[in-house]
């Protein structure tokens, strides 16, 4: 719980910012659909058995160039690893955005947020007897601090239809994670659509 | 409209599935029996023995074998817990456990049998036995000799412990890995240190030792069939050939504490596949009283190798810096403590996400125990300091040390 009362601090520090920069025609909201696997920075992100993500994202214009931009990102998440933990996520970050004539652009950014994680298996404690009985998962709390990297393209540019498209490699090291291992780190590649529902006065 | 959304909520809830969780636990069976005597309700420390049990099973082990042989009280041999938690099924003496990294000290033993038959030579270097791409591409594997690999100096890097492969393990623990899939991870990897510099205990090194047997003998799997477990009876030991492996009737359900919390969750699955996957140092499962025969056999009745390979097998080097009075050396798949009070302990113990072992023999007492337990001793958790805590590691005492306390 401590763990989401920094993470909200951190939002709404950025909050601040956000209200000073009114462009909200650069406002996307975005769908994303992806496998999550568990894998080193850079590793392949699309192994095998495919573990269902999806992602509600959007993002803020906190600096505005002509090809370039800055923005400070949210995304609402959820997984479901089939061998260790369904997870439910909100993180924030900040991203660095170039786009091209034509319209592709490249992405890089770094998320930060916060994971709850529900096992994937049934979990039996202990009780007075010394007897194991099935327990209620109520879930474990973790950060995680990451990069991203996309690709895609901006419809805008030359069809003018407010709508983009995008490849995503999002990778995130989780901690705490247990005991025995204090990280866990995860590969995500993502598919996602931005629709831009704000338009230009 | 209404009823529109409510269906389209219950149809995300349904993608979503939180609650479904998987139990994860095997059939296990409920009737079997064994065929040795078992005179343990006469033995003078039966109830001593017993409360131990019932204490750590009350602590939090799920199920445990455990047998002690002194030559003046004979053998007791119990059991407590259960072979399924999720079924209440009661441990029982005709039980079979995972082996984890105990099948080291049987591949040592079939190695030095080889020798023995000069179909090999501990000084033989393992490139002449491997192939030429796991030569060529792992440290260390041009220079080391088979001894090396028996005794934990030959520098070569753990596989096990490299972060891409635990990565891609934690990834899917169903995954089927080849023993070239393995090896891959310590491709073109710097070696740990120069072949023959120190003792540092490395999975990898009896990884290629199955390989080498391999070349030698055919099968390594069938050398321990056919040199170890016909000849002296262990006929509840399986490894590869034997019949329903890597689930033989009486294997146990196994739990593991993946988060160090002290709740468990059943990991039969990943353990079953784990030995499927590797080859020499894990994947054989036993009873607990087939542990005891072959202990016997090697260092009681001295029968298996002959005594010059004995010595050889038990030259032990300091393996880490003693801590409390304890001492640790290492030699070929067997290692050695020396407590305080000078008690020996002659031992190779067992750690994997489903197996707690040990298999220790008191030369000063000619005594063995055997203990045996159904959950994961490689995570960090309560119950595997429970069960590997001697004080030597700067932990509690562990249950191995309470029942030393009672047979000496």
């Amino acid at each position: 719980m401590k763990k989401l009362f920094i993470l909200l601090g951190i939002l709404c520090l950025f909050s601040r910012l956000s209200c000073i920069a009114q462009k909200q025609t650069e406002i996307p909201i975005g769908f994303e659909f992806y496998n999550h696997t568990i894998g080193l920075p850079f590793d392949n992100p699309n192994k095998k058995p495919f573990n269902l993500g999806l992602a509600i994202t959007t993002s803020y214009p906190l600096l505005l160039g002509k090809y370039s931009k800055i923005t400070l990102d949210g995304e609402l998440g959820y997984f479901k690893h089939k061998e260790l933990a369904t997870g439910i996520n909100i993180n924030t970050g900040a991203s660095y955005t170039f786009t091209t004539g034509p319209g592709i652009y490249f992405t890089a950014g770094i998320p930060l947020g916060y994971v709850r994680t529900f096992n994937a298996y049934d979990l039996y404690s202990l009780n007075d007897n010394g007897e194991y009985e099935l327990t209620k998962d109520k879930g474990r709390s973790s950060l995680f601090l990451g990069y991203s990297l996309q690709v895609g393209y901006d419809f805008r540019k030359k069809l003018n239809i407010p709508f983009s498209f995008y490849i995503k490699n999002e990778w995130w090291l989780q901690t705490n994670y247990s005991k025995y291992l204090p990280s866990l780190l995860q590969n995500t590649l993502r598919i996602g659509i931005n629709i831009y529902p704000f338009k230009q006065k | 409209m209404r009823s529109q959304l409510i269906s389209a909520l219950v149809l995300i809830l349904s993608i979503l599935n939180f609650s479904c969780k998987k139990a994860g636990n095997v059939p296990a069976d409920l009737n079997g029996s064994i065929d040795f005597e078992d005179h343990s309700t006469a033995h003078p420390d039966r109830e001593k023995f017993q409360n131990i049990l019932n204490k750590y099973k009350k602590d939090g082990i799920p199920g445990l074998s455990i047998l002690v042989y002194t030559p003046e009280k004979g053998m007791w041999i119990g059991t407590a817990g259960y072979s399924s938690i999720e079924d209440k099924i009661p441990m029982k003496l005709f039980n079979v456990f995972h082996s984890a990294s105990v099948i080291k000290t049987y591949m040592s033993v079939a190695t030095l049998k080889l020798a023995e038959e000069g179909k090999l030579k501990l000084s033989d270097k393992i490139d002449q036995y491997l192939p030429a791409e796991y030569s060529d591409k792992i440290a260390n594997a041009h220079e080391a000799t088979i001894l090396n690999l028996l005794n934990h100096s030959s520098g070569i890097p753990d596989f096990l412990f490299q972060p891409s492969h635990e990565a891609d393990y934690y990834n899917n623990f169903y995954a089927t890995f080849s023993t070239g899939d393995y090896l891959k991870y310590i491709y073109h990897k710097k070696a740990l240190f120069q072949v023959g510099e120190k003792f540092e205990y490395c999975n990898t090194n009896y990884m290629l030792l199955a390989l080498v047997l391999d070349k030698v003998y055919g099968s390594h799997a069938s050398l321990l069939t056919d040199r170890i477990f016909r000849p002296y009876g262990l006929f509840h030991s399986y490894y590869k050939n034997e019949t329903g492996y890597p689930a033989p009737f009486g294997t146990v359900n196994t739990y593991v504490d993946l988060y160090g919390d002290g709740k468990l969750q059943n990991s039969s699955g990943w353990e079953r596949n784990f030995a499927r996957n590797n080859i020499g140092h894990d994947g054989m499962l036993f009873t607990t009283h087939d542990c005891f025969l072959f202990f016997k056999a090697l260092f009681i009745d001295r029968k298996i190798i002959n005594e010059q390979s004995l010595q050889t097998m038990l030259d032990f080097k300091p393996a880490r810096d003693p801590i409390n009075g304890y001492s640790f050396e290492g030699a070929l798949g067997i290692e050695r403590i020396t407590g305080p009070k000078g008690l020996q302990r002659i031992y190779h113990v067992g750690a994997s996400l489903g197996g707690a072992n040990w298999l220790c023999y008191y030369p000063q007492k000619n005594a063995v125990i055997v203990i045996n337990a159904n959950f994961g001793g490689i995570i960090d958790s309560p119950i595997a300091n429970m069960f590997l805590g001697y004080k030597g590691r700067g932990k509690t005492d562990g249950i191995l040390e309470a029942l030393e306390a009672v047979a000496f």
